[in-house]
């Protein structure tokens, strides 16, 4: 009988000698029958649970109910060589001709316990994955392929569409989140199949009842035979980024509208305000024309004043004007030769000079990233400037030329002109300021305002330095500036 | 260098001030012997195709210039000039464009339709006074018109 049986068996008696062993108890601790017969069951026992066992065995023969033996211990068996394994083991008494005699069933659960060691960690590692998924921002979902039944709601879900994963699993998505998509679901799930997965936008409803749009991708989970076995959706929330970028385009068209507003006033106010102006002019002309008889020298001197002064505020409009605009548009900016840009202004600067000389240089600077039209109107602000305040400097001299502060490529242009005190030098760059009067140094106060205003749409600045009756040097930069 | 034909220039200007010294101006410079003025669009388009308050008038015949304001009342400056280049009887007229400022649109749209100048006016009218003279004696005297072709029933009774 103890042959046939499955599992190794022994039977020791009261006082735990072995008695009888069959051919898998042989097999299982490589001891030959002959060897076990007569020697204590302890042999068979890993040294340091022996002399516990032999208070176990008394106690058993005490009470002798057919049981597991050591319930949720971990049992192990060990062999002649000394080696040891897992074994489970369960006990019932007989009563032989021997006597009483204890009968033990031992299974080698080696096997079994690496399958259950093996199942512990994926469970640790699909624990951990989960984990990870509720960690995640994004609702992740998994539906049934075949009618959207939801099987996982993580907490992403939870927590964007209120459903608690009792609530939503079992139900179907589409009908739990009143889907709203481009297509059918069915259509969804062929597109995602043939594809491998599916990107596009749906509108959800929360369980308040609140309207979300998502960003859906939708990924196939197949079988080893590559059978679809769940749709696996992650749904971004991108309600607040499209409302976001609803009223930023709402803010750039009014801001557009206003641009375009500003423009067509300023563009009216420039043919308002030039059309008495040229009036004037036009009049004064006529009576001088007309009537030359009767005009003195002190009368042709206020018509030419007048005129002057017409002319002036002419310009005025169109330098202020101008410099409005300089904040409307974008910067077109480009790889720019500032060499050349400084030289090509400056030559044809040259005819302000009235052909006093002039000693100009124009040194070798590094290349820029900026609007070359705007730049170009700072160097012929700049520029100009300095040939008009060189005016009685016999040499004039002017260099234009770039050097570095503190890593930053600093542009100048540097004069021997008539220069000005550096404690006035804070109203240089407002609009209107002058530091000159106007029968010594013409101009508008528009120049070196706008010239500021075009260094820092740039991310530059720009300042001056001189010293009264010596001259003056004007500095700007242009972020983006590089050395090559 | 200026024959004796009497030429007609239409002027199509709004600003009484500018106008006034407009066609002393090219009086004045003998350029035209007889310029008519109207103050908008409409006038414009009325006169030149002998419509509205201009219809009891003969037919425009010695025009040879028209120098149009583009900013007008009623009808601005550019319809009338579209409308001008769309009738075939003026679809040749030389027309010069003024305008107050740079403004880069109208003058790109300008000459989309074909216009043949535009003088910025300046402040200063003297300025201005010697760019209507210059365009005044080109496109009046030394320019050659393109010959009316045939077949198309052309009335270019103002091309001489």
């Amino acid at each position: 009988m103890l042959e046939a049986a499955p599992d190794a068996m022994l039977a020791i008696d009261r006082e735990g000698k072995i008695e009888v062993v069959n051919q898998q108890v042989e097999r299982l601790f490589g001891y030959s029958r002959e060897e076990l017969l007569g020697l204590k069951i302890e042999v068979l026992i890993p040294a340091r649970y022996a002399n516990v066992h032999v208070g176990h065995r008394s106690k058993f023969f005490a009470d002798p109910l057919t049981r597991p033996m050591g319930f949720g211990l971990e049992l192990a068996g060990r062999r002649k060589d000394g080696s040891e394994f897992p074994v489970d083991i369960s006990l019932s008494s007989v009563v032989s001709k021997l006597g009483p005699l204890v009968v033990a069933a031992i299974r080698d659960i080696t096997e079994r316990r690496r399958v259950e060691d093996r199942a512990l960690s994926l469970q640790q590692e699909l624990r951990e994955k989960a984990a990870l998924v509720d960690l995640a921002h994004d609702a992740i979902l998994v539906l049934d392929p075949a009618d959207g039944t939801i099987r996982y709601w993580n907490q992403g879900a939870e927590a964007l569409y209120q459903y608690s994963a009792t609530e939503a699993i079992g139900r179907i998505g589409g009908d739990l989140l009143k889907r709203v998509a481009p297509t059918s679901f069915r259509e969804l799930v062929a597109r995602a199949t043939e594809a491998d997965h599916w990107d596009g936008r749906l509108q959800h409803t929360t369980k308040g009842g609140d309207k979300l749009v998502v960003e859906s991708r939708w990924a196939i989970l197949r079988d080893e035979a590559g059978g679809p076995t769940g749709i696996l959706e992650v749904n971004r929330d991108i309600t607040a980024r499209l409302r976001a970028e609803d009223s930023l385009q709402e803010a750039n068209e009014l801001l557009e509208a206003r641009i375009d507003e500003l423009e067509s006033f300023s563009s009216s106010v420039s043919h308002d305000l030039r059309t008495p102006l040229r009036a004037i002019n036009g009049f004064v002309d006529v009576l001088v024309e007309e009537a030359p008889d009767q005009l003195n020298a002190e009368a042709l001197d206020a018509l030419a004043e007048i005129r002057g002064n017409a002319i002036r505020m002419g310009q005025l409009i169109d330098d202020l004007l101008a410099f409005a605009r300089l904040g409307m548009h974008d910067l077109e900016k480009r790889d720019v030769d500032m060499f050349h840009l400084a030289k090509r202004t400056s030559e044809a600067l040259m005819k302000l000079a009235d052909g006093r000389p002039i000693d100009l240089t124009i040194g070798q600077m590094p290349r820029c990233h900026g609007d070359p039209s705007l730049l170009e109107h700072v160097w012929t602000n700049l520029l100009a400037n300095a040939i008009k305040f060189t005016a009685g400097r016999l040499p004039a001299v002017i260099t234009a030329g770039a050097e570095e502060h503190d890593g930053r490529t600093v542009y100048f242009v540097r004069d021997n002109g008539v220069g000005f005190n550096m404690a006035h030098a804070g109203k240089l760059f407002g609009v209107f300021q002058r530091l000159h009067a106007s029968d010594e140094f013409e101009g508008t106060g528009v120049g070196l305002a706008t010239v500021m205003r075009i260094c820092n749409r740039h991310g530059g600045t720009a300042w001056a330095e001189a010293t009264l009756n010596e001259g003056a040097t004007f500095y700007f930069t242009v972020v983006g500036g590089t050395h090559r | 260098m200026i024959d004796d034909t009497p030429v007609e220039i239409l002027l199509v200007e709004d600003n009484p001030g500018d106008a006034k010294l407009t066609l002393r101006t090219l009086i004045k410079s003998k350029i035209a012997n007889r310029i008519d003025h109207v103050n908008d669009g409409q006038a414009a388009l009325d006169y030149l195709f002998r419509e509205g308050e201009y219809a009891d008038l003969e037919p425009i015949a010695g025009l040879r210039m028209v120098l149009l304001d583009i900013k007008l009342p009623k009808v601005d400056g550019l319809e009338v000039l579209k409308r001008i280049r769309d009738n075939p009887r003026t679809t040749n007229l030389p027309v010069v464009l003024l305008t107050s400022s740079k403004q880069e649109r109208d003058i790109a749209r300008g000459y989309e339709l074909r216009a043949n100048s535009y003088i910025v006016k300046p402040v200063d009218f003297a300025q201005f006074a010697d760019a209507v003279k210059n365009l005044g004696m080109y496109w009046l005297v030394l320019n050659t018109p393109p010959q009316a072709r045939p077949g198309r029933g052309s009335t270019h009774s103002m091309v001489v």
